[in-house]
């Protein structure tokens, strides 16, 4: 099995690695990441660096939530506004194969079905890979520039990597998923983003206060609560810190949801791909 | 008989449309065997089963190599209907591509290949900018990659000008000489009786026959003769033994006879000794296109 993976992966970075697009887009990804956290992180110091009365309220209140440790949450939870950029790649990755019928080629060259679906599982797996790094990467360094030379601690909130890695791989599956059933990347992404940025916010809303808060199970909302906001409204007084305690509590459960949702949308698109005519 | 494919009751449905119904036959190891019918017989679905991309909704196909064991997949070169390659890689890389997953031949194979379809010198150009020609050219080469024993070739010479059909059809024949099965589905009749051993005719996803192209054309000759005088020697024809039909085209009296039943040299003396000296005597064995519009109307 692991000389299968070994194969298909190798198949598949053949691919990739000539298409401009990949290279273009984990380009913006490398750089948007970065950008938009240093941009954060200015204006975190302007708001807080100086001695006047309100800066200084501002920096009790905040603390800094790009020292270690809690750079690694602070980081992840801005970082995964993003899952679009990365989301485009993975639908133009298999929309390509549809487009230009190579996934039939793939089984006619000799490729079990199987195989085809399982080289774009490895693709997914790689860009969140490198999401992950990059978040990796800009986490420790804001750690490393924001804690006074003070590591003592800079490891202890470091599971949010883990949870960062699953919700990523999580809603780029969602990206593949329409990708998959779509087939034309224009109408992937564009139902992508519609479905993202407003339909199931709607609902997660609607149902906040109705319906037991049955929007916490829809894709993206489920995975969203993996990594809550971080909790600077805790120090508000101790109904905001139970809040924000029960919130951390339910990550466990949040995340078992998230890797059930992932693996029936694995499983959906295995089955449909080796029963439908190609 | 040695059997390299058996098809047996294969039937396929989109909705209410019956592409296939129970389609059966064989292909002899080392044949060229084509499959024909006109537009919508349903020769693309039988390839596409054959190759595992459609799914039949009845019936068994089995791929059987020399020593009798089920064909591995890497031992079939196949392209089906369009050249399907990645637009932004270069023809050699897609090859790279293709050998990865098929396991199929060496670098050096795909320069060679490359070579011998005359597309050496646009190797790292990119597919996207490939004329029809040279896709068609690629996706032949893909498919002859590692020299596979088993070719499966939909519509070959599609988008090839003249001379790259007659190069094509030289390949065929060389590689049928070395003892490669190939079964290519065409709608030229023309190409199929010149490099076909074997053919399966279809219409309206039935298959009308099958056998050996030599079987199939067996049922009748024609004989052209030429003279001075049609008419007269028409009627001195009149009642020789063997003569189905005969009639006047042009300036040729044909004659329709059984294989075998009359001898050129036979009729020619009696001719002869009737006072008539002939122009022109050949022997003319009935065209698949003849057989196939007969079969099919």
């Amino acid at each position: 099995m692991l000389r299968n993976i070994i194969h298909i992966s190798k198949v598949e970075w053949m691919k990739i690695k000539q298409y401009p697009a990949w290279w273009i887009l984990i380009g913006v990804v490398a750089l948007t990441y970065p950008a938009t956290i240093v941009a954060a992180h200015s204006f975190y110091k302007n708001a807080t660096e100086g001695n006047n009365d309100a800066r200084m309220l501002a920096k009790m209140i905040l603390g800094n939530p790009f020292s270690f440790p809690n750079t690694w949450h602070t980081i992840a939870y801005f970082s995964s506004f993003f899952i679009l950029l990365p989301a485009i790649l993975v639908i133009m990755l298999i929309t390509n194969e549809f487009q230009y019928k190579t996934h039939r080629q793939n089984v006619i060259d000799g490729w079990s079905r199987t195989q085809f679906i399982t080289g774009k599982l490895i693709d997914v797996f790689i860009i969140t890979l490198w999401v992950t790094l990059i978040y990796f990467l800009v986490a420790l360094y804001f750690g490393a520039t924001n804690s006074d030379g003070n590591w003592y601690d800079a490891w202890t909130e470091i599971h949010y990597v883990g949870l960062f890695f699953i919700q990523t791989f999580s809603q780029l599956t969602i990206a593949f998923l329409l990708g998959f059933l779509l087939k034309r990347a224009f109408m992937a992404m564009a139902f992508l983003v519609f479905y993202y940025m407003v339909i199931e916010n709607i609902l997660v809303e609607l149902a906040r206060n109705k319906l037991n808060d049955w929007g916490r199970f829809l894709p993206f909302e489920v995975s969203d609560r993996m990594i809550p906001a971080p909790g600077f409204y805790a120090r508000f007084g101790d109904d905001m810190k139970k809040a924000y305690e029960l919130t951390l509590e339910k990550i466990p459960e949040h995340t078992f949801f998230t890797l059930c949702t992932t693996l029936v949308i694995w499983l959906i698109c295995f089955r449909i791909f080796s029963r439908k005519d190609l | 008989m040695d059997i390299t494919l058996q098809v047996s009751n294969i039937s396929k449905s989109y909705g209410p449309i019956h592409a296939l119904k129970n389609v059966s036959f064989s292909v002899p190891r080392g044949s060229v065997f084509g499959i024909l019918g006109p537009n919508g017989s349903g020769k693309s679905t039988l390839l596409g089963i054959l190759l595992q991309i459609l799914q039949a909704n009845n019936g068994t196909i089995q791929w059987i190599s020399k020593e009798g064991s089920p064909l591995s997949r890497h031992q079939l070169g196949a392209f089906l209907e369009t050249p399907n390659f990645y637009h932004y890689m270069s023809g050699y890389n897609n090859l790279k591509i293709t050998s990865a997953i098929s396991g199929r031949g060496t670098i050096a194979d795909i320069d060679a290949i490359l070579d011998q379809l005359k597309l050496a010198h646009r190797k790292n150009s990119k597919f996207s900018t490939y004329s029809l020609g040279m896709k068609q050219r690629l996706a032949i080469a893909a498919a002859l990659l590692g020299n596979p024993s088993i070719l499966l070739l939909d519509e070959p010479t599609n988008g090839l000008d003249p001379e790259g059909i007659a190069e094509i059809r030289n390949l065929i024949q060389q590689l049928a000489a070395k003892g490669t099965t190939i079964i290519m589905a065409s709608h030229l009749l023309d190409e199929v009786e010149k490099v076909c051993t074997h053919v399966a005719i279809l219409k309206k996803g039935e298959l009308l026959t099958s056998g050996s192209i030599r079987e199939l054309m067996s049922g009748e000759e024609i004989i052209h003769l030429d003279s001075a005088d049609l008419t007269h020697l028409q009627e001195i024809l009149q009642g020789y033994p063997g003569i189905s039909f005969m009639k006047i085209e042009g300036d040729l009296l044909k004659v329709h006879a059984g294989r075998g039943e009359i001898q050129l040299e036979a009729i020619n003396q009696y001719c002869f000794q009737q006072g008539i000296t002939l122009r022109q005597l050949t022997l003319h064995k009935k065209s698949l296109e003849t057989t196939f519009l007969e079969l099919t109307h």
